[in-house]
């Protein structure tokens, strides 16, 4: 298959790859002719993202800093160095308002969602900078934009992950280097993974509220955008915040039932 | 410290990081009104000094301990008798962009920027929920609204606080407990403290002005804390309010004013 966007042979490195989102991404970046490495926890998922797409799979929770770290050096190893593509991820998601998050659940989605997303980022700008360049992408979230009171904690740290994502932009554009942030709304697939002792999400999208496009959106859905963020076509844009939610966010009020 | 019950008409506050800076002048502001001040900090010499200066209560609290959040609370509410007014404004600033951004100090801004104001928000929520005028106003800052490269940290911490803000007006709000964010532009003097200890040198020429041509005060900040608290803010909830003489109203705001110190 060829390109749409001109990516053959580039090198992506996809964190949060087994599932949802993440997982979209990678087989997305594959289809486009890119080499691509992914971090997850659970290496049979992983294993089996592999034998699907063709990508290379390391696992990585990304709650534990000298794993996160040892997970980005063996992306780079196994490329030769190169990278052209960061595409930040891995997330976790708990359900429940602020004063309903304990205080250990409050700080371990602030260290995966923003901490973790943060450290990977400035490695691989540090890189990218000395290697003439690169796209950074972050997914965080139209709950990281408006406020999502049921999942409060995510959206705090997703508010942050924007913030983090434009100062790179800000700071990276005079080396080459791009960063953007991508905002998806409700997605199905989405968010699967909880904090540690916590229940895998359940998702029941059946009581969600429908965008105003009529459907929820997909992994592939934002897999598209993000790989025309990792290509050239995008070339002048950075440090952008860029909603994919079917209207959600620019239509107050107009709402219908799933 | 001083231990009375406040008389049922006035402002029961708690200040966190009180002790220089906006947090000063805030507890100057609300004590020079029908206020009962309570206010936090590290360091127990500035602290009594501005207990001396203002008459407020201070207790001894750094908001990156837990343990220190819940004990000062509590000695708070055996000052105060209740809680109306929780302000969020310790924080801790560091120079440099994201990339130049050591864990250490990331670590040390968002402990004390967020985790702290989240620790002071859910240990005060339920004192605040038997208030008829209860409020939470945070500390923020114009770098939320508008990071700065050059704080990329401090900029990160603080748009999550505008998030926390506004996820916490949504869910006191029904308790009848209002919750608004401060975002103030340069100030001085303002964040006394940095990561490293650093205080600030009080010098502001060569800051870039905004279209009102000088720094903001603390006194600026305090006003608009005091608004958020009274009556007069009644309705105002998840408003994150810019106090900034201007400078995030444009791109090119900036150029409009000379820099300080500038002839």
């Amino acid at each position: 298959m060829t390109s749409t966007y001109g990516l053959e042979g580039r090198v992506a490195l996809v964190t949060g790859g087994t599932s949802g989102i993440g997982r979209a991404c990678v087989v997305r970046l594959r289809e486009e002719g890119m080499r691509v490495a992914f971090t997850g926890r659970s290496r049979e998922r992983g294993e089996t993202v592999t034998a699907e797409a063709g990508a290379d799979f390391i696992e990585c929770d990304h709650r534990d800093r000298e794993a996160s770290d040892r997970a980005v050096e063996r992306a780079l190893d196994l490329a030769d160095g190169r990278l052209d593509a960061l595409v930040a991820n891995a997330g976790i998601l708990f359900q429940g308002s602020i004063e309903a998050t304990p205080e250990d659940v409050f700080r371990e989605l602030l260290e995966v969602n923003l901490t973790a997303l943060f450290r990977v980022s400035r490695r691989c700008f540090g890189h990218m900078r000395d290697n003439g360049g690169g796209s950074m992408i972050h997914i965080a979230s139209d709950a990281g934009i408006r406020a999502v009171h049921e999942i409060a904690a995510y959206s705090v740290t997703k508010a942050g992950v924007i913030a983090v994502s434009e100062l790179f932009g800000a700071e990276g554009a005079p080396y080459g280097i791009r960063s953007n942030a991508v905002c998806p709304g409700d997605i199905v697939p989405g968010v699967q993974a909880t904090p540690a002792g916590h229940e895998e999400h359940a998702e029941d999208p059946a009581g969600w509220v429908l965008p105003p496009s009529g459907r929820f959106g997909t992994g592939e859905d934002v897999a598209g955008l993000v790989a025309w963020l990792a290509s050239d076509e995008s070339a002048h844009m950075t440090g952008a915040t860029l909603r994919i939610d079917g209207g959600t966010g620019a239509a107050m009020g107009v709402l219908t039932r799933g | 410290m001083m231990r009375h019950v406040a008389a049922p008409e006035t402002l029961r506050s708690v200040v966190t990081g009180g002790t220089s800076g906006i947090g000063a002048a805030i507890v100057e502001r609300l004590g020079s009104q029908d206020a009962a001040v309570v206010f936090t900090g590290r360091d127990s010499a500035r602290g009594l000094d501005v207990e001396k200066r203002t008459g407020a209560t201070f207790v001894q609290a750094d908001v990156r301990d837990p343990e220190d959040v819940r004990t000062s609370v509590q000695a708070a509410v055996e000052v105060l008798g209740g809680l109306d007014a929780l302000v969020l404004n310790a924080g801790v600033l560091h120079d440099a962009p994201l990339s130049q951004t050591s864990d250490e100090a990331w670590d040390a801004v968002l402990e004390t920027n967020l985790i702290g104001s989240y620790l002071y928000a859910i240990a005060c929520l339920p004192l605040l929920r038997a208030s008829e005028n209860a409020s939470i106003t945070a500390i923020s800052s114009d770098a939320a609204v508008w990071g700065e490269t050059s704080i990329g940290a401090y900029s990160v911490s603080k748009r999550a606080l505008n998030m926390l803000v506004q996820t916490l007006a949504v869910e006191a709000g029904p308790a009848g407990v209002r919750v608004n964010a401060v975002c103030p532009g340069d100030t001085a003097p303002g964040m006394a403290t940095h990561v490293e200890g650093r205080a600030e040198t009080g010098d502001v020429s060569g800051w870039a002005l905004p279209p009102l041509a000088r720094v903001g005060t603390g006194r600026d900040v305090a006003a608009a804390v005091a608004f958020f608290a009274s009556p007069d803010g009644a309705f105002c909830n998840g408003s994150l309010l810019l106090v900034d003489g201007g400078m995030r109203a444009s791109l090119r705001a900036s150029a409009v004013a000379r820099q300080a110190g500038d002839p």
